[in-house]
């Protein structure tokens, strides 16, 4: 039950594919800061666990998050937080 | 007492991150948490044998690891998978760390009270 913080653009930094190598099926995924450049990344098309994205840092950028990713403001962002046992930052 | 599992995941010297990690398990080893360690990603680098930094004006990652038993932190971890990435197998590392696969670190994971990256 972790709740991974993936805070690096996957174009330029490994986080987001160290992050899904030690990602469990219990577990969920949220880009913030320049993570939210990966919301189309081709490595997000397999994943099963539930998909966030802050809401703020995609609009800062321009960007929106597909369907199969669910873009989430800072309350819904505190909430997981305390949902999910861990919490771990990739960055 | 906590079970705390440290993820170094950077590469040494090149960023401040793998020494800060460190002073991290050595202060909460001070305060006598359960610390494991495991070398992920970039972070197997750490590891490599005959590291000479002095060259490049920094302290050496893998002198400060092998004290590490003194602070009674003997729990290091390496992933088998990213070792294999970066050509490197279980001669090359310079520490006494057991070899564990992706699938062993998320469960070693799931064990823990708190898990911090660095």
């Amino acid at each position: 039950m972790v709740l991974h913080l993936v805070q690096r653009s996957p174009f330029q930094h490994s986080a987001l594919r160290d992050c899904l190598n030690l990602c469990a099926d219990t577990d969920a995924i949220l880009l913030m800061e320049d993570g939210v450049l990966g919301v189309n990344h081709s490595d997000l098309k397999t994943v099963t666990v539930p998909l966030y994205a802050l809401q703020d840092d995609l609009s800062a950028r321009g960007l929106s998050a597909p369907d199969t990713i669910k873009a989430c403001g800072y309350d819904e962002f505190v909430e997981l937080c305390g949902q999910y046992k861990q919490v771990v930052s990739w960055f | 007492m906590k079970k705390i599992l440290v993820l170094q995941k950077q590469a040494p010297y090149g960023s401040s991150l793998a020494r800060d990690g460190l002073d991290y398990v050595l202060t909460s080893a001070a305060y006598d948490q359960d610390i494991s360690m495991a070398f992920i990603g970039e972070g197997v680098w750490q590891l490599v044998k005959s590291q000479q930094p002095a060259e490049i004006k920094q302290k050496s990652q893998l002198a400060a690891l092998e004290v590490l038993s003194l602070y009674d932190v003997d729990k290091l971890y390496a992933c088998h998978e990213d070792l294999n990435e970066r050509g490197l197998s279980p001669q090359d590392l310079g520490v006494d760390v057991t070899c564990i696969t992706r699938a062993e670190i998320k469960q070693l994971m799931v064990e823990q009270d708190h898990v911090i990256g660095f």
